[in-house]
């Protein structure tokens, strides 16, 4: 089987140029080959650059050195080299991103919000809008806020808000970012469910998991972290 | 909101296909007052449905930058040339005449102070009608119609329709611009700081107006902003500008998380955490 996405030879340095041009080594010769059907948890101590690898994966962050090759049928497209604008087509039906953190848009409705992915991919309005009520209410996000704006909702809220946007798709590739940090065992089980259904439909994930026992249920493979710092020692 | 992308005679084509071409491509332009005053050798292409902010501080040359690319102002070097249907046009080798046929066909202009882009002595709906009358409509039951539609549009009361934009709020009065821009479905917007000079809660209404018409009539938008939390909200791309030139471009989210240029850097470490 053909992996979806290859990370080859990843290399990343920070350099501060404001705070004397001090230079962060944070990833070293990572490789990853990640294939559809299959969880791979990005494995390391705080500090290994288990989220800068992961953001890299996501075109957030540049690399310096190497290749994120993306699986587009018979051809495959470098992410460390594609233009902006490709990056935002791989971005609308391709590669979906799930943090904790949810940047509010001011006025748009929780509700709104789970569907705008799904609108923007030609889905029609009703259906789009019966996914996210399913989304919603399987993350228990409370009927009565599903139509205001999550500015003024809890953290915990927010981030499920955030989740069901995440899954409301089915992206070929799910990036996924400590999705159940700070929700109650109950609410993250119901994360690991929805990861576990992605996982069924062929979705190809990488996360990172805070909670071991998250990780123990998700997981299919681990993906050690080398520490860049002594590596480029 | 939905009445206004349907009035669109064509469904506009999507921003993700490869194939298409740019809709306006700039080339190696240069126009500098001074050393360091204007802008020098910027290239960038922006394809429809797409939205560019140029950033920088006061004086980096991004207004200058705009009126140039808006067909306002010659660059002393260097060619812009602008798609639209199956024709490009050179935007400065076409005559003046030409130019501003093309300008009121296919650009829309919203300047940071609202009263430099309307007449403030017209009524709100005369300043909406009178760019369909510019490109030809005359009957008045349709454009009184039309400038409704826009008022509402941009949520300002249709009972204000014969109120002098004088006598609008700021906000408004911005909303009002915008909506004697867009009534004529243009194809790219430039825009100037839109949101400056306005209250906090007012801006944010305002951003949530632009995001959603930019969505639902697939524009392609310049925006010129000194405000990173502005371009992060709109922005598909950004450019930073530092004394005439562009130091740093890309994709909006990689460019403010993963800043590689020095000033960039210092710009992005900034702006207050909230």
């Amino acid at each position: 089987m053909k992996p979806v996405m290859i990370a080859k030879n990843i290399n990343k340095t920070f350099v501060l140029h404001n705070q004397g041009a001090a230079r962060l080594p944070v990833l070293r010769q990572q490789n990853l080959e990640i294939f559809a059907g299959e969880c791979v948890v990005l494995n390391g101590s705080s500090g290994s650059g288990k989220s800068s690898l992961l953001r890299s994966l996501y075109g957030n962050y540049q690399v310096d050195e190497g290749e994120l090759l993306i699986s587009q049928g018979e051809q495959w497209l470098d992410l460390a080299t594609a233009q902006a604008r490709e990056i935002i087509a791989l971005r609308r039906n391709t590669i979906g991103w799930v943090s904790q953190f949810l940047r509010v848009i001011p006025r748009l409705s929780a509700l709104d919000i789970v569907m705008q992915p799904m609108l923007e991919n030609g889905i029609s309005d009703s259906q789009a809008k019966a996914k996210a009520e399913t989304l919603l209410s399987h993350l228990n996000v409370p009927e009565r806020l599903w139509s205001l704006a999550p500015a003024t909702f809890s953290g915990g809220e927010q981030q499920r808000v955030n989740i069901a946007r995440g899954f409301a798709l089915d992206y070929p590739i799910l990036l996924l970012d400590e999705p159940t940090a700070s929700l109650d065992k109950h609410n993250a089980q119901q994360v690991v469910e929805l990861i576990l259904a992605a996982k069924q439909r062929g979705a190809a994930i990488v996360g990172i998991f805070h909670d071991a026992w998250v990780r123990d249920l998700v997981a299919d493979r681990l993906h050690n972290m080398q520490q860049a710092a002594q590596l480029a020692g | 909101m939905t009445q206004l992308a349907k009035q669109l005679e064509e469904p506009r084509a999507n921003a993700a296909n490869q194939a298409e071409p740019a809709l306006l491509q700039a080339q190696n332009l240069s126009m500098l007052y001074a050393p360091g005053k204007g802008f020098e050798d910027v290239n960038l292409s922006l394809y429809p449905g797409e939205v560019l902010a140029i950033v920088g501080e006061s004086g980096s040359g991004k207004t200058t930058l705009l009126k140039t690319l808006s067909g306002r102002l010659a660059p002393q070097t260097g060619s812009i040339s602008f798609q639209s249907d199956s024709n490009t046009a050179e935007l400065y080798k076409i005559s003046e005449a030409e130019r501003r046929s093309l300008i009121r066909q296919h650009f829309g202009i919203v300047h940071q102070h609202p009263l430099d882009g309307l007449r403030p002595r017209v009524s709100a709906g005369g300043n909406i009608g009178e760019r369909l009358m510019e490109n030809g409509w005359r009957n008045y039951a349709e454009i009184r119609l039309q400038a409704l539609t826009w008022l509402k549009a941009v949520e300002i009361d249709q009972s204000r329709i014969d109120d002098m934009p004088l006598t609008f709020s700021g906000g408004m009065q911005q909303r009002l611009q915008i909506a004697r821009n867009l009534v004529t479905h243009p194809r790219l917007v430039f825009m100037d700081e839109p949101t400056g000079g306005l209250d906090v809660s007012v801006q944010a209404r305002l951003l949530d107006l632009i995001r959603n018409l930019v969505t639902e009539l697939q524009l392609a938008v310049v925006i010129v902003t000194h405000d990173l939390a502005v371009a992060r909200l709109l922005a598909h791309r950004i450019m930073v500008m530092k004394q005439g030139q562009v130091v740093e471009s890309g994709l909006t989210d990689r460019v403010l998380d993963d800043p590689s240029h020095p000033y960039t850097q210092l710009l992005v470490s900034s702006v207050l955490q909230q």
